[in-house]
Order: C-alpha cells, then sequence, then structure tokens
C-alpha cells in the first residue's frame, strides 16, 4: 500500500512537473502564430505574379475544305508571348510567332517576332510605347486570339485592305479618359515593291532591316459612350509607301463600331487605301490606286458555350478601276468554347469574285492563355 | 502650328499627375479603416471553390480582407492577358457595392477603368449557379480584362459568404 501511494506520488508529481503553465502555453501559440504569419507571407511573396516574368499565348489548326479544289490542314499560328514588370511604371511586352508549323528555305511557315517594346506608364491617363508594336487600327489588329473572334480564319477585309496583322517599330502614346481613348504613333512605314507587288499587306516590312527612308504617322480615336459600345477610327498617313523608288503617297482611313449587349454582339468595318493617282501606272493594276472594303457581322452567344455569327463582307484591292475585282464574301458559323479561351470553330464561307463562286468549309480549333 | 497644338493636348493629359490608386489610398476613399485588417485563412474546400471561379488555383493560403459595419474590402489580382490587374471590390448586404481598377498592368484593354463599365456591377450578387446576377457588357479589345474583373467580382461575393455567412 504505501508502495502504491508513493508511486502514484511520484508519478502525480512527475505530470505536474512536465505540464507546461498557461504562460508557456501562451509563449508557445504567439510563437506558432509568427510562423504561420512568416509562411503564409513567403507563400504571397512567391505568388507574387507582379515581378515574375510572364508567359502566354495562343494558336490555331485550321482545316480548309474548298469544294472543287483543294483541302487542308494547318496549324495556322503558334504563339507566345514573354512579358514583365521592370518596375511599377515600365513593362516588357513580346510576341513571338511560327506561322504554319515549318519555317525555313523552301518551307511554307515563317518565324517572326510581331511584338518587343517597352511601355512607360506617364501618369494615369498617358503611356508611351518605344519598340515594335502592332498598328492602332482595325478591331483585329491588336486582338485576335482564336477564343475572341468568329470564323475559322481572320476576315479578309482587314486582311487584305488594312492589313491584319499589321506591326512596325517607332514610337507611339496612348491617352485615356473615361470615354475616349487616342493613340499616335511614329513608326516605320510600308515598302511596296510596285514592280511586282499592289497591295498593302505586300509592303509590310516587318521592321526586318527595314528601309527607314520614309516613316509613317498613324492616329486612332476610340469613344465608348456607354458600356458595350465602342466606335472609332483610324487615320494614317506615309509620303511615298516605295521607299524612294516612286515616290507614291498614300492615305489609309478606317472606321469601326463594335456593340455587346447581353447575347447579342455586332461589328462593322470600312477601310479604305487612297494611293497616288500614278500607283496604277507604276504598278500595272488598273484601278489599284484607291483599296476598300467593308463588313457587318451580327452575332448571337446562345449560352455560355455556345455562339453563332454570320458575316457580309466586300473588298476590292483595284476599287478605283472599271473592272470587275471586287471579291463578295458571306459566311455563316458557330464557335463553341470548350473552356473560357479553348474554342472549336466553324464557318461556310461562299465567296464571289468575277462571277465565280467559291465555296468553302472551315473547321478550327483555337486557344489562348 | 497643328504639332504645338496636339503637344498642348497632350500636355493636359500629362499634367493629370495621378498614378495607380494603392490599397490605402481605396481603402480610405470607400471609408475603411485600413489598420484594421482580418484574413481569411483557406480551407481545402474555399481552396477548391476559388479555384473553380478564377478557372485556376490561388497562389495564396489566406485573404486579407476589411470590415466596417456589414460591408466588406477586397483588394485582389487576377491576371488579364499576362499580368496581373489589382481591383479593390467592396460588398454589401445588398451584393457588390463598389468596384475599382486600383492598378492596370497591360498594355490594352484598361476600358475597364471606366465609370460607366464599372456600374455594371453595382448591386450584382452570385446565383446558385455562382454566376452573377447582373449581364455584364464587354468592351471590344477588353476582353480578357473583363473576364478578369467578372471573376474577381464574383470572387469577392462568394468570399463575402465565406465571411459573413459561414
Amino acid at each position: 500500500m504505501k508502495k502504491t501511494i508513493g508511486t502514484v506520488s511520484l508519478l502525480a508529481s512527475s505530470i505536474a512537473f512536465a505540464a507546461p503553465s498557461n504562460d508557456d502555453l501562451q509563449k508557445q501559440i504567439d510563437e506558432l502564430r509568427a510562423q504561420l504569419e512568416a509562411t503564409a507571407t513567403a507563400v504571397e511573396a512567391n505568388a507574387n505574379t507582379g515581378s515574375a516574368v510572364k508567359i502566354g499565348g495562343y494558336g490555331e489548326l485550321h482545316y480548309n475544305n474548298e469544294q472543287g479544289g483543294d483541302n487542308q490542314i494547318d496549324f495556322h499560328r503558334f504563339v507566345l508571348f514573354i512579358g514583365k514588370e521592370l518596375n511599377s511604371t515600365t513593362r516588357f511586352f513580346s510576341e513571338f510567332e511560327l506561322e504554319h508549323s515549318l519555317a525555313g528555305d523552301g518551307k511554307p511557315g515563317e518565324v517572326e517576332l510581331e511584338q518587343a517594346y517597352i511601355e512607360q506608364d506617364l501618369n494615369d491617363t498617358l503611356s508611351a510605347k518605344y519598340g515594335l508594336f502592332l498598328i492602332p487600327v482595325g478591331i483585329m489588329n491588336e486582338t485576335h486570339e482564336p477564343d475572341t473572334f468568329y470564323g475559322v480564319e481572320r476576315n479578309n477585309v482587314e486582311k487584305n485592305i488594312i492589313p491584319t496583322t499589321w506591326w512596325e517599330g517607332g514610337v507611339a502614346l496612348t491617352g485615356k479618359t473615361e470615354t475616349v481613348s487616342f493613340d499616335v504613333a511614329l513608326h516605320s512605314g510600308l515598302n511596296i515593291d510596285v514592280a511586282n507587288k499592289y497591295k498593302p499587306r505586300d509592303g509590310r516590312q516587318k521592321v526586318a532591316e527595314a528601309a527607314a527612308n520614309d516613316l509613317a504617322i498613324t492616329a486612332r480615336v476610340n469613344y465608348t459612350p456607354m458600356a458595350g459600345v465602342t466606335v472609332g477610327g483610324t487615320l494614317q498617313y506615309q509620303e511615298d509607301v516605295t521607299q524612294g523608288v516612286a515616290s507614291v503617297e498614300a492615305q489609309l482611313l478606317e472606321a469601326h463600331a463594335v456593340v455587346q449587349q447581353g447575347a447579342f454582339s455586332a461589328r462593322a468595318l470600312y477601310a479604305q487605301w487612297t494611293f497616288d493617282d500614278k500607283f496604277a501606272t507604276v504598278t500595272g493594276k488598273d484601278g489599284a490606286e484607291k483599296q476598300s472594303g467593308f463588313y457587318v457581322e451580327p452575332a448571337y452567344k446562345a449560352t455560355d458555350t455556345l455562339g453563332v455569327f454570320a458575316r457580309y463582307s466586300s473588298y476590292d484591292n483595284q476599287a478605283g478601276g472599271s473592272a470587275d475585282t471586287e471579291v463578295n464574301e458571306t459566311a455563316v458559323g458557330a464557335n463553341y468554347w470548350l473552356s473560357e479561351t479553348a474554342v472549336l470553330k466553324f464557318d461556310y464561307n461562299q465567296a464571289d469574285k468575277a462571277g465565280a463562286t467559291t465555296d468553302t468549309l472551315n473547321l478550327g480549333v483555337g486557344y489562348s492563355f | 502650328m497643328p504639332l504645338l497644338r496636339l503637344l498642348c493636348i497632350l500636355s493636359c493629359f500629362i499634367c493629370t499627375a495621378s498614378w495607380a490608386t494603392s490599397s490605402n489610398d481605396f481603402l480610405a476613399q470607400q471609408q475603411f479603416d485600413a489598420k484594421a485588417m482580418k484574413a481569411l485563412w483557406l480551407t481545402a474546400e474555399q481552396q477548391a471553390a476559388i479555384a473553380a471561379i478564377l478557372s485556376h488555383p490561388y497562389a495564396g493560403v489566406r485573404i486579407r480582407y476589411w470590415l466596417d459595419d456589414d460591408r466588406l474590402a477586397f483588394v485582389l489580382n487576377e491576371i488579364g492577358k499576362e499580368l496581373p490587374i489589382t481591383f479593390g471590390v467592396v460588398v454589401g448586404p445588398n451584393g457588390i457595392h463598389h468596384m475599382d481598377v486600383l492598378v492596370f498592368r497591360e498594355s490594352r484593354g484598361d476600358e475597364i477603368k471606366a465609370d460607366g463599365f464599372r456600374q455594371q456591377f453595382v448591386h450584382a450578387q452570385l446565383t446558385e449557379e455562382g454566376a452573377l446576377t447582373q449581364t455584364i457588357d464587354g468592351i471590344s479589345g477588353a476582353t480578357y480584362s473583363v473576364r478578369s474583373m467578372t471573376k474577381v467580382a464574383k470572387l469577392a461575393l462568394y468570399l463575402q459568404q465565406q465571411i459573413q455567412q459561414p
């Protein structure tokens, strides 16, 4: 009995000796809290996406089934964005692209630097760009990820007239208020080899050892009077689009409207190039001194994942002449979004040119991240 | 002379010497005490719900918030196209009370800062399916920014449910 009591007493006193006091417990809790705070802060610091290099991109695969012609499947674009915030007011943006899967001699593709510029905030309403940037014109020239537009291919009006996608090297200023934004840019210009070419698209130099004897100036204004409505336009002037060879002056006028109200949206655009009168003579293309086009595209997003559209376009790269060189296209189709930025696309396009009709069924898959 | 006029117009923008809104300025404007910050430590279930809202995992273990009576304020970051946009959101009993763009780092799409656009979010609440009760009309050329802002609005409303109706 005495042995038992003694054992129990010894045990009790041992337990009493090992049990921490309330002060000790509070101290441990405080230490743990501090460690937890430090851990959370470290996790958040690592996750601070403001200072790390950012990688993004987009891509699209197209299948074109031309009735009565050759069909084709093509990974049209594989694009990577690399960007970084250099400090709180200065950022670097770039876009690197591989077109048609294979580039090199005899291969169908191209490797291109489509954007590479520094952007700096001068204040809350004004910023500047220095480098290689997309020309502020049209609806699709600056925003053309496949999940942001209808139709498998980019529309032929912006492609053949503006010409989207179009980038140059230079400097630009962008200013914004509540409802109005403007861009003014001084940049490298087109260089059209008039002996062999006449379309603006063929004059893009892509800032690749580009001739800079004649620069161009571009100005754009966009007006957003209410949520979901934007109207805008661009003017561009270049004193000589032949860079000293034939002295051909050129102006581009472009106007557009984009409406989104609930499930309904619509786009409309008109673009016109006016070249020096002698352009037709020096290129040998009657009517090429005026090149213009327009399109109208209503769309309806029936659900969060399914949208349908229709588009009527008309463009003419020899609009100043009397020959029937106009191309009229009617397209209908649908987009099905697999996720926010991945989309399956379908469209049926009928193109009429000089009395001949070409029907094409297009299928595509596109993504951005 | 036209160039001189253009420079004068541009100088008006340059002289508007305001920079991105700091979190403290936002909280002060919305009448919150910046020092009275609280934190919601995220459970696994909350992390999963937030990942579903953002369409990607949330890179943090807690979310800071400020409380003033029955209103909550959050400062939340979400990627636009390539870089994060910092938003300030105030939610109250009737849904979103105020949405602000504190720091815009993208090259395009900052039309979402316009008052007319942000007003679309006021009084928005969450449906049972997790969508906003109000339609948000987009902006041409700002698809990614609009998407980010919509996600942040949903996130703030979800966090309100977790904090005030646990």
